[in-house]
């Protein structure tokens, strides 16, 4: 059986780890889930993949993890009572202010020195990809920043304190009216894999899986900008 | 050559409103009690207090004139002040104290401390030079503060209930040298400066000052010497302050009457008509077990309400129809072997009683 | 007899809950202590990254103190003692950082001075001064949050003070600055310093609006906390040692002060 909720009420209480960058899919998908199944009540906990690991670690009572890459994924596996499976694909891009009034058209345009570049840090997912691919591309950039996740990235290069980061595409979806994206050719990309496994086996934890595995998870990923497997 | 004041002081709804001058080598008194406006006058004085009209001026240098617009800074008007409290700089020794002011007017360190040393010599605690502030006894502080003041060579000197808060014997020594002290001070130009003390004792006035001014409730009452204020005692605090009584009446001819239907014969000196002020010093009041023989015609029957001792005299307090309080001797008020509720009979000669008519 | 029993009850009841009390803030540094890696931990802390970051946190907390001294010192006294309208509700706005989600201060900084910023946009146009993600920014940042502990101690101490001392010397013919020099700040010398600690340890603990304003960047912008919050995402064993060593330099400069001057002022002000 799922976990019974705690508060002393009739609805069962689903609790769902999810990366900072799935934020805006599965605020979506806790709603339409709720409506389905109204005696289920999602409560979805964002953050940085690994701190959400790190409090998997520590006994945190989740239910479903979805995390933004099979690395951290791996970190849990062992206290995980099901299977991973990938159930969306995201690949970096570069955002620009909007307008790009730098003139930004590529991976080797971040290394001029007049440009304000920053990207996540090497210990969150993104900031390890982004390393990826500046290294695959031979460019070396010196940012002015190394920001704790993802979002920050975005949000400082939309505030126009930046001039250029290196985030997800489904972060440059999310705030698309501020910004401006020049693709990174897929030879030097990194797809990212996004694993969604169940933590605590139950019928509640099974069901919101099998629903963001389903179209309407499909569609609202789709929406968000992520590649769907 | 002096200080002359003349001004009207408004703070927060308060009116104080005074006019005096004192001369190179005089010592006024400010007298009245509590929460007259004494020490406000010595602020406006001192420039800690702009004044709101008038004048402050001191020779023919104009200190405040708000219609002119001038308003000399307190640093720059030579006043040495004396607070009650002396207000001692807690941080600095006894000697950095009194050289606070040279420093202030750039005197080089050597110079300051040299002057600062032979300032607190005068005084007589030369010793105590490197002390804190906090080891001083009420009477070191007060000279270290007075040290202070005079070494600036002021023309003005402030001086605020200079004998307040020491204890009795100290207060006896310094009532007799704090004279000596402000006698010989002298300004930069070798001559005395100006005094003004705040106080609230007539014997602190009296030993130290030429001429008072009482002021109550913001308002000037009397002025003149001492003896012109018990003599002629113009109010209930100038009376009780010099320890006489006053009586409030109606003058008619050399009738003063007290009461209704209480009349008092008034000496030949006082004639007119209407409402008077009339004072009788205690000592002049004679006591009576029983109607005194060859009367006297101001003699009336009375109540005692209380007999106070102090020192060597008794004073008796009397009520209906008037109180007063009569002045005896420890042996003639055994002598009269009357204690309070006791009725006895009181006395007065008409030329005893100074009146003295309203405006 | 009732009497008694009634106050031992009275004050054992006071006792739990003190000691609740006391828990709150002794059970977490315990549980530090226990968790922390011991065996690594001098290799740990003598380790690159945490070199550096312990050496900019205290670089810029150091600044951040004496900016704070510089300024604080005469924003109380504008305070305490000037007669410019609207002084209250400028006092609250002074203080309203010690409140204000760190986050929101962070972002409020860069409408401020960020290059976009009200005056961040003039600054970096006429003379291409930029401040974010710059270790002046971290300075800034902890100047916002920490000078409040400064103004608020001297504000109150100068309220307190007997200004007929500075009357006194203004008597003897001190000018406006030497009086202040020379009598209000050796008088309010004791919250002077106390508001220096709180400001230090403050700015050295900040987190939000440093992260936010000046992000993340090792040996520019990383101090000890940015590395010990990013610590958390990878190495717990790290964080905790982070953690640990922040802690144990607050608590040691708090404890060590505290008989002196700290708590000197904090009395003197309480009487």
């Amino acid at each position: 059986m799922a976990s019974a909720c705690g508060g002393g009420g009739d609805d069962e209480q689903l609790l769902v780890f999810a990366a900072s960058s799935l934020t805006d899919v599965f605020d979506r998908l806790e709603t339409e889930f709720e409506a389905l199944h109204p005696a289920i009540d999602v409560v979805v906990s964002y953050g940085g993949s690994s701190s959400l690991a790190g409090q998997i670690e520590q006994g945190a009572p989740t239910d479903v993890f979805a995390s933004a890459d099979l690395a951290t994924m791996a970190r849990v596996l062992d206290q995980a009572d099901g299977e991973p499976v990938v159930f969306a694909r995201n690949r970096l891009t570069i955002v620009v202010e909007f307008g790009n009034p730098e003139a930004i058209s590529g991976l080797i345009d971040l290394t001029d020195s007049n440009l304000i570049v920053v990207l996540a840090d090497r210990e969150v997912p993104a900031g390890a990809y982004a390393a990826e691919v500046l290294e695959r591309a031979g460019v070396d950039v010196e940012p002015a920043s190394y920001e704790s996740n993802v979002r920050a990235v975005a949000a400082k290069v939309s505030l126009g304190e930046a001039d250029a980061g290196i985030v997800y595409r489904t972060d440059f979806t999310a705030n698309g009216d501020d910004l401006d994206q020049i693709a990174i050719p897929d030879a030097e990309n990194v797809i990212a894999d996004y694993p969604i496994v169940v933590v605590r086996e139950g019928d509640a934890a099974q069901r919101f899986v099998d629903f963001v595995l389903a179209h309407t998870g499909r569609a609202a990923l789709a929406n968000a900008g992520f590649e769907l497997p | 050559m002096s200080l002359n004041v003349e001004a009207v002081i408004e703070i927060a709804g308060f009116v104080v409103e005074i006019a005096f001058e004192v001369e190179r080598g005089e010592t006024v008194a400010l007298v009245g009690p509590n929460g007259a406006g004494k020490s406000t006058v010595l602020r406006a004085i001192a420039g800690l207090l702009p004044i709101t009209s008038g004048h402050v001026v001191f020779d023919d240098q104009t200190w405040d004139d708000p219609i002119d617009d001038v308003f000399l800074a307190a640093r720059d008007r030579q006043v040495g002040a004396l607070f009650q409290s002396y207000l001692l700089f807690d941080h600095l020794s006894a000697l950095d104290n009194v050289a606070f002011g040279l420093r202030a007017r750039r005197v080089d360190r050597q110079r300051a401390s040299a002057a600062s040393k032979s300032a607190l010599e005068r005084l007589g605690v030369g010793a105590i030079a490197n002390q804190m502030p906090a080891g001083l006894s009420g009477g070191q502080a007060q000279r270290v503060a007075l040290a202070r003041a005079l070494v600036l060579e002021p023309v003005v000197v402030l001086l605020d209930e200079p004998l307040a808060a020491l204890d009795a014997t100290t207060r006896g020594a310094v009532r007799h040298d704090l004279p000596r002290w402000l006698n010989e001070s002298r300004a930069a130009d070798g001559r005395p400066p100006a005094r003004v003390v705040v106080t609230h004792d007539p014997v602190d006035a009296h030993a130290l000052a030429d001429r008072v001014i009482v002021l109550e409730a913001g308002r000037v009452t009397q002025t003149g010497t001492l003896g012109d204020l018990a003599a002629r005692p113009r109010s209930t605090f100038v009376a009780d302050l010099m320890g006489t009584n006053v009586l409030h009446g109606v003058l008619r001819g050399s009738v003063f009457e007290v009461a209704e239907g209480i009349e008092l014969i008034v000496g030949a000196h006082a004639a007119g008509d209407g409402a008077a002020v009339a004072a009788i010093r205690p000592a002049a009041i004679s006591l009576h077990r029983s109607q005194p023989e060859g009367s006297p015609r101001n003699v009336w029957k009375t109540r005692v309400v209380g007999v106070d001792r102090s020192n060597d005299r008794v004073r008796v307090r009397l009520d209906a129809p008037f109180s007063l309080v009569v002045e005896v001797t420890e042996a003639g008020l055994a002598a009269l072997a009357v204690t309070v509720d006791d009725h006895v009979w009181a006395s007065v000669k008409a030329s005893e009683i100074s009146v003295v008519t309203d405006g | 007899m009732t009497d008694r029993r009634h106050t031992a009850e009275t004050s054992r009841v006071l006792m739990v809950l003190g000691v609740c009390g006391a828990l709150v803030f002794v059970l977490p540094l315990v549980a530090l202590v226990v968790r922390a890696p011991w065996r690594s931990a001098g290799e740990l802390a003598t380790s690159g990254p945490i070199r550096s970051a312990l050496w900019l946190s205290i670089v810029t907390s150091l600044v951040a103190t004496v900016v704070s001294i510089v300024l604080g010192v005469p924003l109380a006294w504008v305070l305490a003692r000037s007669r410019l309208p609207g002084r209250r509700l400028l006092r609250t706005i002074c203080t309203l950082s010690m409140v204000l989600p760190p986050v929101v201060a962070g972002v409020a900084l860069f409408l401020a001075v960020g290059r976009r910023g009200l005056i961040g946009e003039p600054l970096d146009r006429w003379f291409g001064i930029t401040l974010p993600f710059t270790t002046p920014a971290v300075v800034l940042a902890q100047v916002f949050v920490a000078m409040p502990f400064l103004v608020l101690t001297v504000d109150a101490a100068l309220e307190q003070l007997d200004r007929r001392f500075e009357d006194a010397a203004r008597t003897l013919g001190g000018s406006e600055w030497f009086v202040f020099r020379h009598v209000t700040l050796p008088a309010i010398r004791p919250a002077v310093l106390t508001g220096a600690v709180l400001t230090w340890a403050r700015a050295l603990g900040e987190f939000g609006a440093t992260i936010t304003f000046a992000g993340s960047l090792p040996g520019v912008t990383r101090t000890m906390p940015l590395e010990t919050y990013l610590a958390l995402e990878t190495d717990l064993d790290r964080a905790v040692l982070l953690s640990l060593l922040l802690v144990a330099i607050s608590l040691t400069v708090l404890y060590a002060l505290r008989g002196r001057w700290v708590g000197a002022a904090l009395r003197g002000g309480g009487a």
